[in-house]
């Protein structure tokens, strides 16, 4: 079933020329869809106008069920640690959807933010002031927050900065089991760990590309027009996408490559 | 003392002056939290000294200065709140045009004013013993939609400031929250010239919160302890105005300001004697 439809969606900062135009996606039930690009390509422009942070310049997305309920982990730098919260009310701000404005929280609320932040190992931080966290740790925490409400479509921007290799493993284990009920798209750098796990990727610089297998090649980046550095080659198996007709990255001749 | 808690119940001015103390600081207490959480203390000492401009004004026009201040102050607020979300001017620039072309203004427009010139003092430093009816009706009607809103929305409130992108991906208003905080922190800086003068406010508004940010780090406890902070001072100040005649409002800023001293060095001789009750245990354990 279609979660998400996207059609000519342009996304960038109103009164600026848009940063990424052209996107037409759409996000099915149990998707699991990598995001890659270099910095400044629109990566995260693009996740924050799929979350509703920022309106569309044009074209529209079509949450098909209506009131969708997505899970957000934006990126770790973009959060203020000196403000006064603590760990449970951050992973509490994840309900406020379906609570709205005058929400209040009782003890069922309370305890399914404890028994999330078991499940994700941080329980002992439960009172804790976010500023006295790690930066690892905080990510556990915010990935709380996204997934208290239930989601059934997470997005993540870049979830494994400042992560530790071991809880890096886990999230990705985790991803995948989540990926049972839930479809998911994720931004990350790290093309060679991450194309294990997704099932398609798109790839993000000024332009948008789709493209349907989770494996791809130094060669279809460079048509992607998409100047990102392969990490890890690996025993799997690669397909090639041709040229397409049309489309203005593939015709365009200067790859800008590292 | 006893004499002061009589002359209170005695003499109206001074117990006008003791309510709007209490209400003062109970407002700062509030407003001052989330100022201080969201990092808005320029962007409000901006929006105070922006206010005289209207008081100007309204000083040259023969109009209320109360109503010429407030319009300046929300004005002020939205502009700021407006532009900085464009990105077009920085935020901590536009604030520091508003702090001076405001201040000129003001100024100005009192030395255009003709005849006797309105005592410039009471409005840059405040002067609590003034304070009449209408004062702390507003005082009173602004305590209580702050108390009413942050009880009532507390937690929308709060996700808002603390991660506004976030809250938007919720569905809540973000930018209604956003626009009426700024809007309620402009009236409740006109609101408190009165008792505690342009140039003061900013330290009534920022010193309770950060001496409650000392002493906990949960935005609920925070407001509380703001709340009595800054309301306990206010009093206390006008005590000190009461037994030595120097103004209220500055004696109010010298007691917090002691307070906040005597907390951090408590704080800074607890941890000090914490570590050194820990060297001889640590020796204890490893035998070499």
């Amino acid at each position: 079933m279609d979660l998400v439809r996207i059609k000519h969606l342009a996304v960038g900062y109103p009164g600026e020329a848009p940063v990424v135009s052209g996107i037409d996606l759409t996000i099915r039930e149990r998707d699991y869809i990598g995001v890659i690009g270099p910095n400044g390509g629109g990566k995260t422009t693009f996740i924050r106008t799929l979350v509703g942070a920022l309106a569309p310049l044009s074209g529209e997305i079509e949450y098909v069920d209506g009131g969708l309920q997505v899970g957000y982990l934006p990126q770790i730098k973009r959060i203020d640690r000196n403000f006064p919260i603590t760990v449970i009310d951050v992973v509490l701000s994840g309900l406020a959807a379906r609570k709205g404005l005058f929400g209040r929280y009782g003890r069922t609320d309370r305890r399914r933010a404890m028994d999330l932040l078991v499940e994700i190992g941080v329980d002992k931080l439960a009172k804790r002031t976010i500023g006295e966290l790690s930066g690892g740790e905080l990510q556990r925490v915010l990935l709380c927050r996204a997934l208290i409400s239930d989601p059934r479509l997470l997005i993540l921007d870049e979830p494994t900065t400042f992560v530790d290799n071991r809880f890096e493993k886990e999230l990705y284990e985790l991803l995948a089991g989540l990926n049972e009920r839930m479809a998911i798209v994720m931004v990350s750098h790290d093309l060679g760990t991450v194309s294990r796990y997704i099932k398609s990727m798109v790839c993000i610089n000024r332009c948008f590309h789709y493209h349907p297998s989770n494996t791809i090649r130094a060669e279809q980046l460079q048509e992607y027009d998409c100047p990102i550095q392969l990490i890890s080659h690996g025993p799997i198996p690669h397909t090639v996408l041709g040229t397409h007709d049309g489309c203005a990255c593939c015709e365009r001749k200067t790859f800008n490559t590292k | 003392m006893i004499e002061f808690l009589q002359e209170i119940f005695t003499y109206r001015f001074l117990g006008n002056a003791a309510l709007a103390a209490v209400l003062s600081g109970i407002a700062c207490g509030i407003v001052g939290s989330y100022i201080v959480s969201r990092r808005l203390v320029f962007m409000s000492g901006g929006l105070t000294h922006a206010s005289f401009g209207g008081i100007g004004i309204a000083y040259y026009l023969g109009a209320n200065p109360l109503i010429g201040a407030l319009i300046f102050a929300i004005g002020a607020a939205l502009g700021i709140e407006l532009f900085s979300r464009r990105g077009k001017v920085s935020e901590d620039a536009a604030t520091g045009i508003l702090w001076s072309v405001g201040m000129s203004i003001g100024i100005i427009f009192v030395f255009l004013t003709p005849g006797y010139a309105p005592n410039l003092m009471s409005f840059l430093f405040g002067n609590i013993l003034l304070v009449d009816g209408t004062n702390l009706l507003c005082l009173c009607v602004l305590d209580a939609t702050l108390v009413l809103l942050l009880g009532g929305c507390y937690r929308a409130i709060v996700y808002t400031a603390f991660d506004r992108e976030f809250a938007a991906t919720q569905r809540l208003p973000v930018k209604a929250i956003g626009y009426m905080a700024m809007g309620l922190i402009a009236i409740t800086i006109v609101l408190n010239i009165k008792t505690m003068g342009i140039v003061l406010l900013m330290s009534l508004l920022t010193m309770p919160a950060v001496i409650a940010g000392t002493l906990t780090r949960d935005y609920k406890r925070m407001t509380y302890w703001a709340c009595a902070i800054g309301s306990t001072a206010t009093i206390v100040g006008l005590y000190v105005s009461y037994v030595s005649n120097v103004p209220a409002g500055a004696a109010t800023i010298a007691v917090l300001a002691a307070v906040y001293g005597v907390i951090k060095g408590v704080q800074g001789g607890v941890n000090r004697r914490r570590t050194h009750s820990r060297r001889p245990t640590k020796a204890v354990i490893s035998p070499e």
